[in-house]
């Protein structure tokens, strides 16, 4: 009687599905079953007798012969396959050298279809599509100019060939097997023996029907498919010997530079590509086949959880392995537009179905063991509940680490490296939960999204990712207590404060650490987290832990909540405004734990200038910041004993608020030198940097761009000795070099600073801007087209004619703020559609050259090849991104996420990627230059706004300089 | 000072939604948290050194060095080591979150 039905089809990428009975097997053929013309002619079809062990494996044509009672029909089989496919004979090395990327063609689509083998759709102009298959280095060879090589000639390349090395890597390998061969020992010797020990132990009698094995005889003749019509030419070549093209092949593979095949075959535009037909058609059989989860028989749970393992292992590697290539085709053509086809690879598939099947026959298990144990109606349904979750997060931690593990054995590392990573799993296993604990909770406090509310907390929050540097740092370390103490013994005595390095080293019981210092290092922590606790509430003034304890009441919702912005105030109020992906709920919310990060980080600052080397040397190590960093840091004023300036002492302000405008003006006007970074971002860059992180946006960029204007003002009338003398090496205000030390207290006085900071605006020099040039940030226009694309043919730009702007002619800097805010509410609103109107009404026609160069300008802006790789992206939201989005915003996002890649921003006010911020900034940082305050954003300036205005900047000044152009 | 384990235990099983589970299941899984993240640290770090930078990693470890130099040589490959280390710790908690609800 026959039970169980193995189908194998290396078409299907090497997928091996199981069905219970002969009528199953036209649920998972992709044509009718009854024909032998209508089977995969690569398919292997298997019954085994009653009661043996389904097989999973794909046969090599030995294989099938040795396990074939029907020896007859096997060895027609397996002569015949052989003579299809000689021992020795590579593959097709002619072909490899015949197709080469052409001049003008594109990849409109790729299929990934193994890991190192892709299907993808050329386009060319006026010619048809054409769909090719290579292998994946040979693809990227082709496209990236950087590996392109030399190219032959232009030829298709014959069909068979091609085909052959698709179902060479498309022969898969158990998932039980692929680990226990040993590919230097020869894959059909290694796997034979691992075939001969389960057959010892459980001798098969297979039968292998006569039907299928003839059509595998044939399969070398081409045939075309029903459903089509194309040309579907399949052909298959085994190699003697090879067994395995697992994941862990693939990646090896994809090493090697060199092609081993590729197609090019000429199809109808309205085809999909061969493997696009493939994956979805069939391979979405495969997968629901696979999910058909056959109940384990009388497997242990131990077991299982080994099966388990064993998937999950499969699956991160093939993960791995997806992950890379896709890495090198994003990167090799970024613009690639058709992600619809950007498919995942047949074996992730593949290995996914199988690591959740198996996941589901452990809880089946699980949920099976509850019942035995007598539990039934609710109470099962409890303790079901929480089996279940408990299987769901403990397997995110498993995956994880499983990632991990995938990725070490993909590394060069020597014995020391492996020894040191092994180092932390046994040293953290040693640890006591409670330890484990506080060291977890040290780690993951400290960064985002999570605040602890308990006595640690504050040390938990400012010691973060320190916590766990730590620990990964004496990873490595191979220091003995004997050692160690005596490193500790000396440097006790070089220490200027010998009482408190004593306390701490008696409180770390050093004399007990055995050679591995995990230990101590736990300790440590907890000492740390105590030491940092004590910094942190030096830091109430500022209202650290008044953030943090409103961070923890929003933390509580955090996952129910439609939205919480990056403002501790906010976050403890949920919005209802716009719906919040769970990402940006996670990433909004850890912005008083990056102050009370900063607040630390200055204590640390002002520590280190007073310390002696040796205790300079510890303050770098557990900062983690460098000299520079710490001086510039000590700078900033440390707010707890920080004496009331006389002005904050006059002030209507509360004496926290007073403190810390006294500290803000102070940290304005003092000295500071200048980085790279702040060399690329202008003056602009350097005032925010001084402002204080809490706050607001709009506020914030009114505050800089009066401060700048001043500034400017003051610098205005300056020599190039002057303004050398007050730190602009260049004598040239646009230009900062690094390492300028700014004297912005001889431009600005306290009271000036004072006053804009309380919110008097200044404006930039008029005097030198063109009257026809706006001067300030312009109202949300309307009525200008947004050239998506698009070009009007309406010259009419604006809505209605609106006075002329006066354009002051004195200097910026005023004691009258009322006044220069009066100027501003007097301007009427239009002013840069009446720019515009001017303009195209005196130049006709080129409102739609205007609307084009918009058009192209903004692409350059926001079409950025990191968001055109971007799973999800759609360049239509830039639009609406740019209506809604202030330019100060993302500058001053940009600025903090250039001083620290982990600061998270509210997304919803600025949804603008990284990329294209960046790019913004630089435009800002070149408009400035190039046309002065003009060039620069004004306070509530949208970026659609501002682009528009910028354009129009270079619009006119192309018209007036045809040579003129423009580089940011 | 005094750490409260079970507030902390009882934090982070909030963060997690592991409430509903029993005491010993909420620090176990926690307990691997700790290991999977700091073992991913280890490994970023590698490989943000590059495979040059591992061999003089393990130079380092072979002259034993000590944590200081270990820590000083990981700074001046990684600049703001810190700062990358918050990063990974960051996406692991995206995915343990992402995952365990």
């Amino acid at each position: 009687m026959i039970e169980n039905v193995i189908m194998f089809d290396r078409f299907r990428f090497g997928r091996a599905s199981q069905v219970n009975t002969p009528d199953d097997v036209s649920s998972v053929l992709p044509v009718a079953p009854n024909g032998e013309e209508a089977l995969p002619e690569a398919s292997v079809i298997r019954f085994f007798g009653e009661g043996k062990e389904k097989k999973d494996s794909m046969d090599t044509p030995e294989e099938i012969v040795d396990q074939t009672p029907e020896g007859a029909v096997a060895e027609d089989f397996s002569k015949k396959a052989l003579e299809s496919a000689p021992e020795e004979e590579p593959i097709s090395p002619k072909a490899d050298q015949e197709w080469k990327a052409k001049e003008g063609e594109a990849v409109a689509s790729i299929t990934l279809v193994q890991n190192n083998m892709v299907y993808y759709r050329v386009v060319e102009p006026g010619k048809k599509d054409t769909v090719r298959n290579a292998t994946l280095n040979y693809f990227l060879s082709q496209y990236n100019p950087s590996k392109k090589e030399e190219g032959s000639a232009e030829e298709d390349v014959e069909v068979a060939s091609i085909v052959e090395t698709q179902a060479e890597e498309a022969i898969s390998v158990p998932v039980e097997e692929q680990g226990a061969v040993d590919t230097e020992e020869g894959g059909l010797e290694a796997w034979k023996k691992s075939k001969a020990r389960k057959e010892d132990a459980e001798p098969a009698e297979a039968v292998l029907l006569e039907g299928e094995a003839k059509l595998v005889s044939e399969d070398v003749t081409p045939v075309v498919s029903e459903e089509s019509g194309d040309q579907e030419v399949f052909s298959k070549r085994r190699r003697k010997g090879r067994r395995d093209a697992g994941p862990k092949e693939d990646l090896s593979a994809s090493e090697d530079a060199s092609p081993e095949s590729f197609v090019e075959a000429t199809v109808d535009e309205s085809v999909q590509s061969r493997g696009e037909e493939i994956l979805d058609a069939e391979f979405e059989d495969i997968r629901s086949d696979s999910r058909e989860v056959v109940p384990a028989p009388l497997a242990t749970r131990e077991n299982l959880v080994a099966e388990v393992a064993d998937a999950r292992k499969k699956f991160a590697e093939a993960d791995l392995a997806h992950n890379k290539a896709w890495k090198d085709i994003a990167r090799t053509i970024p613009g690639l537009k058709n992600s619809k086809s950007l498919i995942e690879s047949s074996d992730l598939t593949h290995f996914r179905t199988e690591y959740q099947g198996k996941l589901q026959e452990l809880r089946s298990a699980e949920i099976e063991r509850l019942k035995s144990e007598g539990f039934s109606g609710k109470k099962l349904e409890h303790e079901i509940e929480k089996v279940v979750r408990y299987f769901q997060c403990d397997e995110a931690v498993a995956l994880y680490e499983a990632r991990t593990e995938v990725r070490k054995e993909n590394q060069n590392w020597g014995g020391k490296a492996l020894e040191a990573f092994g180092n932390i799993g046994k040293a953290y296993n040693k640890l006591s939960w409670k330890q484990k604990l506080v060291i977890t909770g040290a780690c993951l406090a400290g960064t985002a999204a999570l605040t602890l509310t308990a006595g640690v907390a504050g040390g938990a929050v400012a010691g973060g990712a320190l916590l766990a540097r730590k620990f990964v740092v004496a990873a490595g370390t191979t220091v003995t207590a004997e050692t160690l103490m005596k490193m500790t013994g000396e440097k006790l005595r070089d220490k200027d404060d010998t009482k408190k390095i004593g306390k701490k080293v008696e409180k770390l019981g050093v004399t007990e650490m055995d050679g591995v210092n995990f230990e101590r290092l736990s300790q440590i922590l907890d000492s740390d987290i105590a030491h940092l606790d004590k910094k942190l509430q030096k830091k109430k003034w500022a209202g650290i832990l008044q953030k943090s304890s409103s961070l923890a009441i929003g933390f509580g919702a955090t996952f129910g909540m439609s939205a919480l912005l990056s403002h501790p105030a906010e976050a403890a109020t949920p919005t209802e405004t716009a719906p919040v992906s769970e990402t940006m709920k996670v990433e909004a919310l850890p912005q008083a734990l990056t102050d009370s990060q900063q607040a630390v980080d200055v204590q640390a600052g002002h520590e280190y200038v007073e310390a002696s080397p040796e205790a300079q040397a510890e303050i770098r190590q557990t900062t983690g910041l460098t000299d520079e960093q710490l001086r510039g840091l000590a700078t900033q004023q440390e707010a707890t004993d920080a004496p009331l300036s006389p002005s904050a002492e006059t002030s209507t302000a509360s004496a926290p608020e007073a403190i810390s405008e006294a500290q803000t003006i102070e940290g304005i006007r003092g000295e500071y030198t200048t980085t790279a970074s702040d060399a690329r971002r202008g003056l602009w860059g350097v005032l925010d940097s001084r402002l204080p992180e809490d706050m607001p946006k709009a506020e914030r960029v009114k505050v800089i761009s009066s401060l700048e204007n001043a500034i400017a003002a003051k610098l205005h009338d300056m020599s190039p000795e002057q303004l050398r003398a007050v730190g602009f090496s260049s004598g040239d205000v646009n230009i900062i070099h690094p390492g300028d030390t700014l004297k912005l207290g001889e431009l600005l006085s306290a009271d000036d600073t004072k006053t804009i900071l309380e919110g008097k605006i200044i404006l930039p020099i008029e005097a030198e801007v063109p009257s026809e040039i706006p001067t300030e940030a312009p109202t949300p226009d309307t009525s200008v087209p947004e050239a998506e694309g698009s070009v009007s043919s309406d010259a009419s730009l604006v809505e209605s004619p609106k006075e002329a702007v006066t354009v002051p002619t004195e200097a910026a800097v005023t004691p009258a703020a009322e006044v220069v805010a009066e100027n501003i509410e007097a301007k009427p609103e239009g002013t840069f559609k009446d720019q515009l109107r001017a303009f195209f009404q005196e130049h006709p026609g080129k409102d739609k050259l205007y609307l084009r160069n918009l058009a192209v300008f903004r692409g350059q802006l926001f079409e950025t090849p990191e968001v055109g790789t971007l799973s999800g992206y759609d360049q239509s939201l830039v639009q609406e991104a740019m209506n809604h989005t202030e330019v100060g915003q993302v500058l001053s996002d940009h600025a903090m996420l250039e001083g620290n890649k982990s600061y998270l921003y509210d997304k919803v006010a600025n949804p603008f990627h990284v990329s294209q911020m960046e790019n913004l900034d630089r435009l800002v940082v070149a408009a400035g230059r190039e046309f002065g305050a003009a060039g620069r954003p004004g306070p509530t300036e949208t970026v659609s706004e501002y682009t528009k205005r910028v354009m129009f900047l270079l619009f006119q000044k192309n018209i007036d300089n045809p040579s003129f152009t423009f580089k940011f | 000072m005094s750490i409260d384990h079970k507030q902390i235990r009882d934090e982070l099983s909030e963060a997690f939604h592991l409430e509903g589970m029993p005491v010993k299941q909420q620090e176990e899984l926690i307990g691997k948290m700790g290991e999977a993240l700091l073992k991913r640290i280890f490994l970023e770090t590698m490989e943000k050194i590059g495979d040059e930078g591992v061999r003089e990693y393990e130079g380092l470890l072979e002259q034993e060095a000590s944590e200081e130099q270990i820590s000083d040589f990981l700074e001046e490959k990684i600049p703001g080591y810190t700062v990358f280390v918050r990063e990974i710790v960051d996406r692991f908690k995206e995915e343990m979150q992402e995952n365990f609800s």
